[in-house]
């Protein structure tokens, strides 16, 4: 008697590609920094970054605050790049 | 010549019925039964397109994915696929991964988006795609299954796991978190151009700078359709006046596209008429545009955001803005398309990113 072998199959599933990543220098104080805020542009994301602006500027004294957009979806311009390097901090905000 | 060897894990199981069930049970199916991919079944996929298995077709950076051919290969055995499909699917795959279409939108957005593909030169005819009645709808293997496969390579490949409101689903971390999601998620929108029997409108590849002889794909995102019914209109003029009326009545200032699909009874006027397919987009953009003024006192909303607010304190200066409510000439792509009779007109909504066109390596 002939034994046929099982059949096999093939994995779908492509994995993630995981590199170690580190977080930033943490920041002693936000005085005379530049606070980034930064989000989704939906409507409720943009409302609470406009409450996270008043109290910073309420707590610290700012050297600046830049205001801008950010989308999982999409690589950023050079010139939002830009931006986001003049920054010492960064807050985002997801809204939907 | 030998078939070219895989690198994917592989799975032994007691028979084919068991793999079915296999697949259900890990989550790699869209919840339909999929075909069992054999290792030879894939490797003749892969040798159809003249590719490699691990070419690398685009990334995914938001969920750090590598597309590859040998990945992409096993799921269009899955969907159902013939091995004459998968240049299709693997230039499908490519306008997903390019930078410019929002892809991270199509597989993880609330909002349900599907995808759309619209095929175009002689591969059409070569692999028995249907450009005529039910198009978009059942009935045809190469239509069904190249969307399928799409399907399945965002679920398997890119992660998009469709969420029922849990993080997790079957162990595997749910991308997909569309609030209803919707049938065209199983297939896509599959619109394939009648390009035959309406010589005298030019088919859309060739309307995007490419040549006749080109197969070429136009993939799009979309929240859904509308389907218009223009059986009382008998010109061209009417047609394009009652597809702007819709979009206009879609309440939606399309963004960046809009697909309007029109079967033979419509074609046939425009055709009358003396019509081309820039004559159709120009009237339907004409047709469409209204103020700022006009839209905020209809209550529509004048942005094009998906959940932008509607209406509005009508400021100075805005009864002299005006807005494509039906997108601008360029957005609005026209495709012949659909069964001899019935003036029933689909419009295919955008909803962020796309379209992406890229010619089909056959």
């Amino acid at each position: 008697m002939v034994i046929a072998s099982k059949p096999t199959v093939l994995d779908p599933v492509e994995e993630p590609i995981v590199e170690p990543s580190v977080l930033a220098p943490r920041l002693d104080t936000l005085h005379g920094k530049v606070v980034g805020l930064y989000s989704n542009d939906k409507l409720n994301a943009t409302k609470l970054l406009d409450m996270c602006e008043d109290l910073l500027h309420e707590r610290f004294d700012l050297k600046g605050v830049v205001r801008g957009k950010y989308s999982s979806g999409r690589i950023m311009r050079r010139t939002e790049w830009e931006d986001v390097e003049r920054c010492d901090a960064i807050i985002l905000t997801h809204g939907d | 010549m030998p078939l070219k060897p895989l690198t994917s894990a592989q799975h032994e199981v007691e028979d084919l019925d068991a793999a079915i069930e296999l697949y259900f049970q890990k989550g790699w199916t869209d919840g339909l039964p999929v075909v069992p991919p054999t290792e030879e079944k894939v490797a003749r996929f892969i040798d159809a397109a003249g590719r490699e298995p691990d070419e690398v077709i685009g990334l995914y950076p938001s969920r750090k994915r590598v597309v590859k051919v040998e990945k992409v290969a096993i799921n269009a055995v899955m969907a159902g696929c013939l091995p004459e499909y998968f240049p299709v699917v693997l230039a499908i795959m490519e306008a997903l991964t390019d930078p410019d279409f929002g892809l991270h939108g199509a597989n993880a957005s609330t909002g349900s988006m599907a995808l759309g593909f619209i095929v175009n030169g002689p591969i059409r005819n070569q692999i028995g795609m249907n450009y005529r009645g039910n198009v978009m709808g059942p009935g045809n293997r190469a239509n069904s299954t190249i969307g399928r496969a799409v399907r399945l390579t965002q679920i398997n490949v890119m992660g998009s796991i469709a969420g029922a409101g849990n993080h997790v689903e079957k162990e595997r971390t749910a991308l997909d978190r569309s609030t209803m999601g919707q049938p065209a998620k199983y297939a896509g929108y599959h619109i394939v151009e009648n390009e035959e029997d309406f010589p005298t409108m030019t088919p859309l590849q060739v309307e995007l700078g490419y040549q006749r002889e080109q197969s070429v794909v136009t993939v799009f995102p979309t929240s859904g359709h509308l389907q218009i019914s223009a059986h009382t209109d008998n010109s061209g003029e009417a047609i394009v006046e009652t597809i702007a009326h819709h979009l206009i009545g879609a309440g939606k200032v399309a963004a960046r596209f809009a697909a309007v699909v029109l079967p033979p009874e419509c074609m046939e006027h425009f055709v009358r008429d003396g019509w081309s397919k820039a004559d159709i987009r120009k009237g339907i953009a004409e047709s469409s545009t209204r103020t700022v003024a006009w839209a905020k006192q209809q209550g529509w909303a004048p942005t094009s955001g998906p959940i932008d607010r509607r209406g509005g304190e009508v400021l100075p200066g805005d009864d002299e803005k005006t807005i494509n409510v039906g997108g601008k000439e360029h957005h609005i792509y026209v495709v012949s398309a659909g069964g001899p009779a019935g003036a029933f007109i689909h419009l295919l909504l955008p909803y962020g990113g796309g379209p992406i066109s890229k010619v089909i390596r056959a």
